[in-house]
């Protein structure tokens, strides 16, 4: 594979030999990695894989794109007709967020592998051009995220502020980026050092999932823009101002535009400073500290801690509650256990959650008319029957379930085959019950506490038909997809199926929503109490009817 | 003569064009430790797992415990613990949680599968990580907690795939010993295994598997009366039909030592 960054670093050659470096080594070492890079596939593009995953393609390239399109939102501030020092400032703040949960996020299996150590220094390389590598690989790959993150704000720029000031911003945005990779580090050795490297795959995870979920949610935002640009923006910098980072890479601009008030010269200061004391202390400081506790990162703390503890009690009592069989509560737990811990399922399956809470809200939202004041809208909202917008969870949860299938651990299923179990129902039914109890009830309960409150009690039973009916889309999806084991599938394999059932899905979602709307517009007596007691009981013999398969029944 | 706990007659499985085993018979007695080896691609995982049911035959009739077993049965998997050859298994979650899950499906009590599991691991010497993720485990761990597995809920027939991967001298002598006093007390242990020094060692019994038949089925010192080579490895070339190794060596040392200028 080519690439062109590299065609880049090749101009440097000579500076690199001369300060010691193995420039061929060093090549060799930044075009393996670069592969890897390329097939690792990042978490902006996380909701983007399931669609057909071809190997050809660079998807990291392809992940710039996306960047590039994020940067949507502050290429429309900086073309806003607003104060030069509030604008950077906000711009600043949104790359900063961006670069830091992406570095954290996505390059943080770079950051962190150990095996770099355990497989390259076995080979005759000397560690100063290990580290270039290092530095020049980091360097790559911030200057990409950094330009595709700023693509559009730069174009504005230039066209707003005209070139010098669009050069500025390059500038500045390198300086900010000097301060995050300090403070990456800084947080990943500060991590390190207390916690082990359980804690910190938690983190990157969480952080992972907070990306993901921003970014999706982003979409929203970008839309809803363009209302707010009346609001003023202009904002003189007071004493705590020191405390915003962003507004010290901001500062130069409203300086350079004649603005020379003291707290800039202060703020532009530390700007040009804090950097380059951070990327000092990153190199002479944190990274032999990085290093050292490097190895801390595959080790586990021996004592558990006390959550893991309630976890597995809360699993047993609910096991004890839910399931009749002992085999059906081995299960739940195993179940609760592999759904609380995996992260590769978390992170797949949060981003959706948090959609399936906010979802029905925005809806509602669209529909409030736009001179309304808040209480005219809430007063609305209390007398419509817009709360049936709950179907928007009800339509998304249970395609989540579609992933109690899937594992990273797959591998592990064989242990399946050597159990003495009669047929899968125990299997299944029990870890079914613990993906509804661990993922499906606790947003929903969000959104209907949310719905309650906004619409008054009356909603309440409609709420529990809405429940129940997302129970029923469970079963409906599992009996159109097949049932497989639990956690028995990798993420990778090609996931069409899943498309066909979600598809499905929202076909079901709509009959079922449309004929509650009907049962609501009917308004016959005891008829909502009535479907209630129906669901109810109708739920087990379902559950029973549909779950209760044979071995040969599994899809594999 | 006591009864065979397993019996096997001509059995045949195949994939596709692949004919895998061709027609394998033997029977096991209680009380044995039965080497199965074979060069690798032989077919004595997939024996092992029609065993236990992963797989169905194609044809030929097994019968396990006194009665004929069949693709679907599970009642018999009370009586076996198995160890795979690749230890894979839910590394997000803690010893304590997969063996509850493992104890559980054999119908075992939570707190008896725990008392049991602790004081078992104990013995391993990884007591201290019961509650922690398998993933921070290293191979050899791993493996102590797979053997811990297959036997919680005390088998009759062990079948072990590679069962010493990556356990240190020490708990190799422990486990030794742990498969000879199950011996002694009329446990069946079906081992396969590359390793011949330590199959020669402990197996009472060898069948040697190769092209889809059992090659050979004796005793090492009946295997060496009928042979002309001394130890395991050369009886196993001898009947495997290989001996073009220091052949292949030569080949690889002379390439190794090319140079392109």
């Amino acid at each position: 594979m080519a690439f062109r960054s590299l065609t880049i670093v090749d101009r440097f050659e000579g500076l690199f030999t001369r300060i010691g470096v193995d420039y061929k080594s060093m090549r060799k070492i930044l075009e393996l990695k670069l592969t890897m890079d390329a097939r690792r596939i990042p978490t902006a593009m996380q909701s983007k894989r399931n669609q057909k995953d071809s190997d050809e393609g660079n998807k990291m390239l392809r992940s710039l794109w996306m960047y590039a399109f994020f940067s949507l939102m502050p290429g429309i501030i900086a073309a806003l007709p607003v104060p030069i020092f509030s604008k950077v400032t906000i711009i600043m703040g949104i790359s900063m967020f961006l670069i830091m949960s992406t570095m954290i996020s996505d390059f943080s299996s770079v950051l962190l592998d150990i095996r770099d150590k355990n497989i390259l220094l076995a080979f005759p390389v000397n560690s100063k051009t290990l580290s270039a590598a290092k530095a020049v690989h980091i360097a790559i790959y911030l200057s990409l995220i950094t330009l595709s993150l700023n693509l559009l704000p730069l174009a504005a720029m230039t066209y707003s502020e005209g070139i010098g000031m669009a050069l500025l911003l390059v500038v500045m945005l390198v300086f900010m980026v000097m301060m995050v990779i300090f403070l990456t580090s800084l947080l990943y050795v500060l991590i390190l050092k207390n916690f082990d490297g359980e804690k910190l795959k938690d983190l990157i995870s969480s952080i992972q999932i907070m990306l993901t979920i921003v970014m999706t949610l982003g979409y929203q935002v970008v839309a809803r823009m363009f209302e707010f640009t009346e609001v003023s923006m202009s904002f003189t910098p007071k004493w705590w101002t020191i405390l915003l980072p962003p507004t010290w890479f901001a500062a130069p601009f409203a300086l350079f535009s004649g603005e020379s008030y003291g707290m800039y010269f202060v703020l532009a200061l530390l700007g040009l400073l804090v950097p380059v004391i951070c990327l000092y202390l990153h190199f002479k400081v944190i990274t032999p500290i990085f290093e050292e506790s490097l190895v801390k990162l595959n080790t586990s703390d021996k004592n558990a801690s006390r959550a893991y503890f309630s976890r597995n009690k809360r699993a047993a009592m609910w096991s004890a509650l839910l399931c009749r069989s002992k085999k059906e509560k081995a299960a739940f737990k195993f179940g609760y256990s592999v759904l609380s811990t995996e992260r590769d399922l978390k992170q797949r399956i949060y981003p959706s959650l948090a959609m399936s809470i906010v979802f029905p809200f925005i809806m509602a939202a669209s529909f409030v008319r736009s001179n309304d004041t808040f209480a005219q809208a809430l007063m609305a909202f209390r007398t419509s029957n817009q709360f049936l917008w709950v179907y928007f969870s009800v339509m998304i949860l249970p395609s989540l379930f579609l992933f109690v299938s899937h594992s990273k651990y797959y591998k592990g299923a064989w242990i399946y085959g050597s159990l003495p179990i009669e047929d899968p129902y125990a299997l299944v039914s029990g870890t079914f019950k613990s993906a509804i109890l661990k993922y499906g009830v606790p947003p929903f309960l969000v959104t209907a506490i949310l719905m309650t409150a906004f619409a008054g009690l009356r909603v309440i039973p409609h709420m529990l038909i809405a429940f129940l009916n997302a129970v029923f889309m469970v079963l409906i999806l599992t009996k159109i997809n097949g049932i497989s084991l639990p956690f028995s599938k990798d993420f990778q394999v090609a996931q069409d199926g899943h498309m066909k059932g979600t598809f499905l899905g929202m076909v079901v979602t709509g009959i079922l929503s449309g004929l509650h709307i009907l049962l609501v517009k009917l308004n016959i007596p005891y008829m909502v109490l009535g479907l209630l007691l129906l669901q109810t009981i109708c739920l087990v013999p379902v559950w029973k009817n549909i779950l209760k398969v044979s071995w040969d029944d599994i899809k594999v | 003569m006591t009864q065979p706990v397993l019996s096997v007659k001509d059995l045949k499985k195949s994939f596709g064009h692949n004919d895998v085993l061709k027609g394998i018979n033997f029977d096991v007695y209680p009380g044995q430790i039965i080497g199965y080896i074979g060069p690798n691609g032989a077919g004595k995982s997939t024996t092992v797992k029609i065993f236990l049911g992963m797989l169905d035959k194609d044809h030929g009739d097994i019968t396990m415990f006194g009665s004929p077993l069949n693709y679907g049965d599970w009642e018999y998997k009370h009586r076996i613990g198995y160890v795979p050859e690749q230890s894979e298994v839910y590394e997000n979650l803690t010893a304590s949680e997969y063996l509850t899950f493992v104890g559980g499906m054999y119908g075992m009590e939570d707190k008896e599968i725990l008392s049991k599991a602790s004081a078992l691991m104990d013995l391993f010497g990884i007591k201290d990580t019961l509650h922690s993720r398998i993933s921070s485990y290293s191979k050899g761990m791993r493996q102590k907690l797979l053997i811990i597995a297959s036997m919680i809920h005390d088998p009759d027939i062990l079948f072990l795939d590679e069962p010493l991967s990556g356990l240190d001298a020490n708990s190799v002598m422990v486990f030794k010993e742990i498969l000879a006093q199950l011996k002694s007390r009329g446990k069946t242990i079906f081992y396969s295994s590359h390793i011949m020094e330590v199959v020669e060692k402990i197996s009472d019994r060898i069948l040697l598997l190769s092209g889809g038949e059992i090659v050979a089925d004796g005793s090492f010192d009946e295997l060496k009366a009928q042979s002309t080579e001394g130890s395991l490895q050369e009886i196993f070339n001898q009947l495997t039909g290989f001996n073009e190794h220091a052949d292949i060596a030569s080949k690889f040392v002379e390439i190794m030592e090319r140079r392109s200028s």
